[in-house]
């Protein structure tokens, strides 16, 4: 008699392997050398390339950094205006429209009430990138750094505070510290959310090839184009930088979890 | 000298601890013992200022500390997991308080000596086993120089063979230290070893008593007691 | 807890035969079109009107042309396409998907600007290439981008505008280009008359087909579908072309 959850554990692996790692097998399966030659070859692409990197960084760094702010305010100022209301919001960008979040960004930031800064405020800039993908991406740093700090913060501060900390520098010297794992965890959600980022960016970013055009749309405006081969490429490649990523920041963790002795 | 006096506090509607007193002489180790969930916690988190009494005082060397934050009270606090930051070595853990002025790097060999600490300074907290972690926890505690220990079952963590040797070295660490101290215990031989003196939590009110016998008595008879003495 | 996750497979059972179900329905008296967005107003109201004089159900699916003429090709169920590219039809027709096809609309490409834009001055497209003035261009992978490159192309002044930095964007819909010029974020983009009409835009120049090639919107009925009534649906647009004439169309 086969229980219910031998069968759930049964159906796992035919599961995972057909609908997540098979496209991607897929995607690897229709790389051609000319396509790669076709992507490679296109200086579009490496500056797309570039300027995904650059900005996702940037925006992946902005979002740690905002995170651990906001991870203070979570600890010491839970019933503060400011805490709840950035709680609250914290679910609002994963759940709002990309291209409204794009619209949002671009009247925000845009000429309108950025006149002063430049001739488009601060839209249809590098800056723009990085601004939109931090928008979408910061709630998943901010939710890591959440959970991070319940398994870790409170008993941490207090001793600390008993040995003369102040609740700023328990939080800096002790808490953040500890929340390592955390961090690099928030970091990479955030990377690579911003990497895949599309709409938002093209709406407040400007899309310009060469200029300010991410990864996402220029595989996208490959495909439109009937360029499948160079847009195989271009995702491979995309899927690939994904991976190193991936285990660079691993790595960074101790691979893949820390060792705790016990007893 | 710690007093604490006609301490109340309560979790939302739940009253824990209804008029706590008691005094506590310098260098004097005071056990509180009591059943689960009597408030022995609250009353150490309260006396570290981790906590805010609804009513009552924390006096301590003559000084009304109730309404100051922990870091400004020198309490020396060890909490019931030994609680080490995971980024520091064993060493860096115990000369924390240094960082903010307290503490004397002279007594750290003496320390270490007593708590046999010497072959682990440069470990990881998640190297050590829980009976080293609570010693470093102690040592810790004792080097920031307070003007109060609170330990809270300190040794809880630690197995049955290795408790009875660091009972002793626990007991003649707080000898050296002439802060009065509130250890919390389960332990009766432990409770032994270790207090000059007792108080019973029993029903959010405390009661003293001058031995182990007389306090575990009134814990076994559960009476409802009056105000501390 | 056995019961709950019953409750949960039969409902996802259910789902997915329903959605089978629905996948399968072939009634005479239900006709199912595709269309690209911006027809969406005058298209609800006729099919509206079609619905009650001849008692047929009419399902429209409204999306982008390129998408929808994707879906047609990988067999999903429609009777009738309208698309906002002549080479969609094309493409279909290829495919052997079409019974018959016909070119339905014609629309121009023009220069509309915002109120900044006016305030600079553009009147004219060649005012782009002036220091200061921005513009937005639909991206290639939007018929109505690449109507824009290659007018401006043909007027000498593509490379121009890219160089000198007057192009500043390039969204990924004729309809992000118009937000952005109704909102004022670039001084002036390139739309479709009937997307400036419907944006409430107003319209600087427009731009000829000798510039942009031909823009003509074309239907096709669908082989294997419910031919009959699509077509009789399609005749009854083309007779009440003027509805589509309100929204800045002209016919074919």
């Amino acid at each position: 008699m086969i229980g219910r959850y031998e069968l759930l554990s049964a159906l796992f692996p035919p599961l995972f392997f057909l609908f997540i790692a098979f496209p991607l097998v897929a995607l690897v399966l229709n790389l051609t050398p000319r396509g790669l030659a076709q992507a490679f070859g296109d200086p579009y692409f490496w500056s797309a390339t570039f300027n995904t990197i650059l900005c996702a960084a940037a925006a992946a760094v902005m979002g740690v950094a905002t995170a651990v702010g906001f991870g203070y305010y979570h600890l010491f100022k839970r019933d503060s205006v400011i805490y709840r209301i950035a709680d609250f919001l914290n679910d609002l960008p994963v759940a709002l429209p990309h291209t409204v979040a794009g619209l949002a960004l671009l009247l925000a930031f845009g000429r309108r009430y950025f006149w002063w800064l430049g001739e488009n405020g601060l839209a249809f800039t590098l800056v723009a990138v990085t601004l939109a993908m931090f928008f979408v991406s910061y709630p998943l740093a901010a939710r890591a750094v959440q959970a991070g700090l319940e398994e870790v913060g409170r008993d941490l501060v207090e001793v600390a505070r008993t040995l003369g900390d102040t609740p700023a520098q328990a939080y800096a010297r002790v808490v953040v510290p500890a929340l390592r794992e955390a961090l690099l965890g928030g970091f990479l959600l955030a990377f690579s959310r911003s990497l895949s980022e599309f709409a938002a960016v093209i709406m407040f970013g400007g899309n310009l090839p060469g200029k300010t055009q991410v990864l996402a749309s220029y595989v996208f405006t490959r495909v439109e184009a009937g360029d499948l081969e160079a847009a195989v490429a271009a995702s491979v490649f995309c899927m690939a930088l994904s991976l190193a990523v991936v285990a660079l920041v691993r790595s960074l963790t101790g691979a893949g979890g820390l060792q705790r002795a016990q007893g | 000298m710690l007093k604490v006096e006609n301490v109340h506090f309560s979790y939302g509607d739940r009253t824990v601890l209804r008029g706590v007193s008691l005094d506590v002489e310098p260098g004097e180790v005071r056990v509180i013992l009591g059943p689960n969930g009597s408030g022995k916690s609250t009353l150490l988190r309260i006396v570290a200022g981790i906590l805010r009494p609804d009513r009552g005082r924390v006096v301590i060397d003559g000084e009304d500390v109730t309404d100051r934050p922990p870091e400004d009270r020198r309490v020396g606090y060890v909490p019931q997991h030994p609680t080490l930051f995971p980024h520091l070595t064993v060493k860096d853990n115990i000369t924390y308080s240094l960082r903010n002025g307290r503490g004397d790097p002279d007594q750290l060999d003496e320390l270490v000596e007593m708590l046999e600490l010497g072959e682990h300074l440069d470990r990881r907290p998640d190297e050590l086993s829980g009976g080293y972690q609570s010693r470093v926890a102690l040592a810790r505690a004792l080097f920031s120089d307070p003007r109060v220990l609170l330990l809270d079952e300190p040794l809880s963590d630690v197995d049955l063979a290795a408790k009875r040797d660091l009972v002793k070295r626990f007991r003649r660490a707080l000898r050296r230290s002439d802060a009065p101290a509130l250890y919390v215990t389960h332990d009766p031989w432990e409770a032994e070893r270790v207090g000059d003196s007792y108080t019973v939590l029993l029903d959010g009110r405390s009661v003293d008593a001058d031995t182990v016998d007389e306090a575990l008595e009134r814990l076994r008879r559960g009476a409802p007691v009056g105000e501390g003495s | 807890m056995d019961a709950r996750a019953a409750l949960a497979v039969g409902l996802v059972a259910a789902l997915l035969a329903g959605a089978a179900i629905g996948h399968h329905h072939t009634s005479s008296r239900q006709l199912t079109v595709f269309a690209a967005a911006s027809l969406k107003k005058p298209l609800t109201r006729l099919a509206e009107q079609y619905e009650r004089e001849k008692g047929v159900k009419i399902a429209l699916n409204f999306g982008p042309s390129g998408g929808l003429t994707a879906q047609i090709l990988q067999g999903q169920r429609c009777d009738l396409f309208f698309s906002a590219d002549w080479k969609y039809i094309v493409e279909l027709r290829k495919a052997g998907k079409t019974a018959k096809t016909r070119k339905f609309l014609r629309d121009h490409l023009v220069l509309v600007a915002s109120k900044t834009g006016r305030r600079k001055g553009v009147k004219d497209v060649k005012d782009l290439t002036r220091p200061g003035v921005t513009v937005a261009v639909a991206d290639p992978k939007a018929p109505v981008g690449e109507y824009t490159q290659r007018a401006l192309r043909r007027l000498g002044i593509w490379d121009t505008i890219v160089k000198n930095g007057n192009l500043k964007a390039r969204p990924g819909t004729v309809n992000q280009v118009a937000t952005m010029v109704k909102k004022d974020q670039v001084d002036a983009g390139f739309v479709y008359r009937s997307v400036a009409v419907e944006f409430r835009l107003p319209i600087v120049q427009t731009l000829p087909h000798s510039l942009t090639g031909p823009i003509v919107w074309g239907a096709a009925v669908i082989k294997g579908g419910n031919e009959r009534l699509a077509e009789d649906f399609l005749n009854y647009c083309l007779r009440h072309v003027d509805e589509f004439r309100k929204y800045g169309w002209e016919p074919a």
